[in-house]
């Protein structure tokens, strides 16, 4: 990455393990009145310990000196540990090899290097060159996910009013000027933007006649649109008025009026966009709307998934039987409308599956069933998905299977275990034979299904406070309904994300609550 | 917050308790190891880790308490961490190691607990 513009924190210790401690305190002191998101300062701290005690530990010959830098810019963090002496010719393909995390949790050896993996995937190590005085330096680098800026388009013949348009919207929004309609029309063509200013007085093409352009294509009729006119004649504004713009701006504005006009029409419709885009989800897509009866076999459910796109990779089968009613959530790799796409395939794979074999049939067979339909499919084959397949029966009886899916969180008895249940993924071994794993659930124990997106472990630093916030919130609510739980959970992921979640992410809470 | 490292160990009727303050870092690895060495005998079988007043806690001293607890379970005894909080609990939840050590939310109930299995 290129390196953020502002230092904000430097400094050199000799190579003690106790001014190690020191440094990290200095550090710590430095970022105190830094708005960093939640836990980075936390994981920052940790991986500038690691990487020093490293050097303090192992540098032959040794260091003479360790210097700490971190330079930061519009949500990126990037630290640098410097050190002279020697350098770690084996470090690179030691932290390629720490990535995985250890099952148990139990491995010493290598695990500072494992935590730095772990908590940032950004990193790198540059050994020291020959020239004199050169040093190696370790580096690790974080990116917060942040909204999107809105794109604004504006429209105006006169450079001047383009210009202190730009100036006005710099903060938060990205502007693009044009000085005609036709010219913004062929960027639109390339590209909507959120949000169109247009002057209404233009040679040639004017704003009025732009906005009907617009208006009378599908693709662009819904694009908000302000007019920025000096005309304030009555006959002008009803015109405007009744073309069904989103506001009016008046020559010359002033900025404030500006900024207030803007984050009105983009926020009134961003909120149109997702109760329309809720309602077409709903509608189009009830097939893969995770969804599940309110009660099953003595389990109060609860069902929650939250997408980055419409539509999504993730999705929720529910088959009634007579002995017990079978779950499926699997989640198709990749992102968006290809990942919604596969999703459709499968589920109606899996639906297909479902009504073409005998209702007993086990959740290691439906696996195996699936995986090798997958292998003979080039079409399916081609996005992986990892599945969960669980049998619901009487009495809290509950059997899992697993193809690559993240295993299952259980609260039961007022302890917190991972279900351990697992298997490679479908397609891979046409003749696999899957295991499973039996839970007998008693009144009051809980069962979390989840696809990745909701507390990878792996995900870059954040991703273990995500984890650890939502294991607690698992603990701290035992009392509360499945429905306050889950929604709770979900509430973590969003405080986590904002409104930019990287993947699809559902969970599926089931409380055992007894047949009435 | 650049505090010292203070240690004390107490026997509460045969389950020993260590409480550890400060950073548990690479710094004071070597003395959590010698104070381990020093406490535990061969006839002890519980032992709890106080960590309320340990602010920060990296692979080295996460080390300490992987080895404490390899060492209990190989002597048929069991180890339980008390008053978690903080970065050394997010640490903790990284490694999965809450899956593995029994983890308690005071020394008291951890004490409790360990007093109920014996």
């Amino acid at each position: 990455m290129s390196k953020p513009v502002k230092r904000r924190f430097f400094a050199s210790a000799p190579p003690y393990l106790v001014a190690v401690r020191e440094l990290r305190e200095s550090l710590r002191a430095a970022l105190a009145e830094e708005q960093l998101p939640d836990g980075l300062l936390d994981d920052l701290l940790l991986a500038m310990s690691e990487i020093a005690t490293n050097v303090v530990k192992h540098a032959s010959p040794p260091a003479s000196e360790i210097a700490v830098e971190l330079a930061a810019g519009e949500g990126e963090w990037l630290l640098e540990v410097f050190s002279d002496g020697g350098s770690f010719d084996e470090f690179t393909a030691h932290m390629a090899a720490s990535g995985e995390p250890s099952r148990d949790g139990l491995a010493e050896d290598g695990l500072g290097l494992h935590l730095i993996a772990c908590l940032f995937p950004d990193h790198g190590y540059d050994p020291a060159g020959t020239a004199p005085g050169s040093r190696n330096r370790f580096w690790l680098s974080h990116t917060t996910p942040t909204r999107a800026k809105s794109l604004v388009y504006v429209v105006d013949d006169d450079p001047v009013l383009c210009r202190m348009m730009e100036l006005y919207l710099d903060e938060g929004h990205r502007v693009a000027t044009f000085a005609s309609a036709e010219e913004v029309l062929t960027a639109i063509g390339q590209r909507l933007p959120d949000l169109l200013i247009s002057d209404i007085t233009m040679p040639d093409m004017d704003g009025i006649e732009l906005r009907r352009s617009l208006s009378r294509a599908s693709s662009t009729e819904l694009i908000p649109f302000v007019f920025l006119t000096s005309r304030k004649d009555a006959e002008t504004r009803r015109t405007a008025l009744s073309l069904g713009i989103d506001d009016y701006l008046v020559k010359p504005p002033r900025k404030a009026d500006v900024i207030a006009v803007c984050e009105r029409v983009l926020t009134r419709a961003r909120q149109l966009r997702e109760r329309l885009g809720v309602h077409i989800e709903h509608q189009a897509t009830a097939l893969l709307a995770p969804d599940l009866p309110p009660l099953v076999r003595g389990f109060a459910t609860a069902v929650r998934s939250r997408q980055p796109e419409a539509g999504g990779g993730d999705l929720v089968c529910y088959f009634p039987g007579e002995t017990g009613d079978t779950l499926i959530l699997a989640d198709v790799m990749g992102h968006g409308i290809d990942a919604k796409f596969f999703a459709h395939a499968h589920a109606g794979y899996l639906y297909g599956l479902a009504r073409s074999l005998p209702a007993s049939l086990s959740p290691a067979r439906i696996l195996s069933e699936l995986s090798a339909l997958v292998a003979g499919d080039p079409l399916l084959e081609s996005a992986p998905i990892t599945c969960l397949v669980v049998r619901i029966a009487d009495g809290g009886q509950i059997t899992i299977a697993s193809a690559g899916h993240p295993r299952p969180i259980l609260w039961s008895r007022g302890k917190l275990n991972f279900v351990d249940v697992g298997g490679i993924l479908p397609g891979l071994d046409p003749e696999i034979q899957y295991l499973e794993t039996d839970l007998s659930l008693a009144l009051g124990d809980r069962l979390f299904l989840y696809t990745d997106g909701l507390i990878d472990p792996t995900e870059r630093s954040g991703g273990a406070w995500l984890r650890g916030t939502v294991l607690r919130e698992i603990e701290g609510t035992a009392d509360h309904s499945v429905e306050s739980v889950a929604d709770r959970i979900m509430a973590c992921h969003g405080a986590y994300w904002g409104d930019a979640p990287r993947d699809d992410s559902t969970l599926v809470a089931l409380d055992f609550v007894g047949q009435k | 917050m650049n505090e010292t490292f203070r240690h004390s160990t107490e026997n509460r009727d045969g389950i020993i308790l260590f409480r550890f303050a400060g950073p548990l870092d690479a710094s004071s690895e070597l003395r959590v190891r010698e104070i381990f060495a020093a406490g535990i005998s061969k006839r002890i079988s519980l032992v709890v880790v106080d960590l309320t007043d340990v602010g920060f806690a990296d692979s080295s001293g996460i080390g300490t308490l992987i080895s404490l607890h390899k060492r209990m379970s190989a002597q048929g005894g069991q180890l339980a961490l008390a008053g978690l909080g903080g970065q050394p609990r997010n640490l903790v939840a990284l490694l999965g190691l809450e899956f593995v050590v029994r983890c308690c939310e005071t020394p008291t109930e951890a004490i409790e607990v360990l007093a109920g299995i014996r």
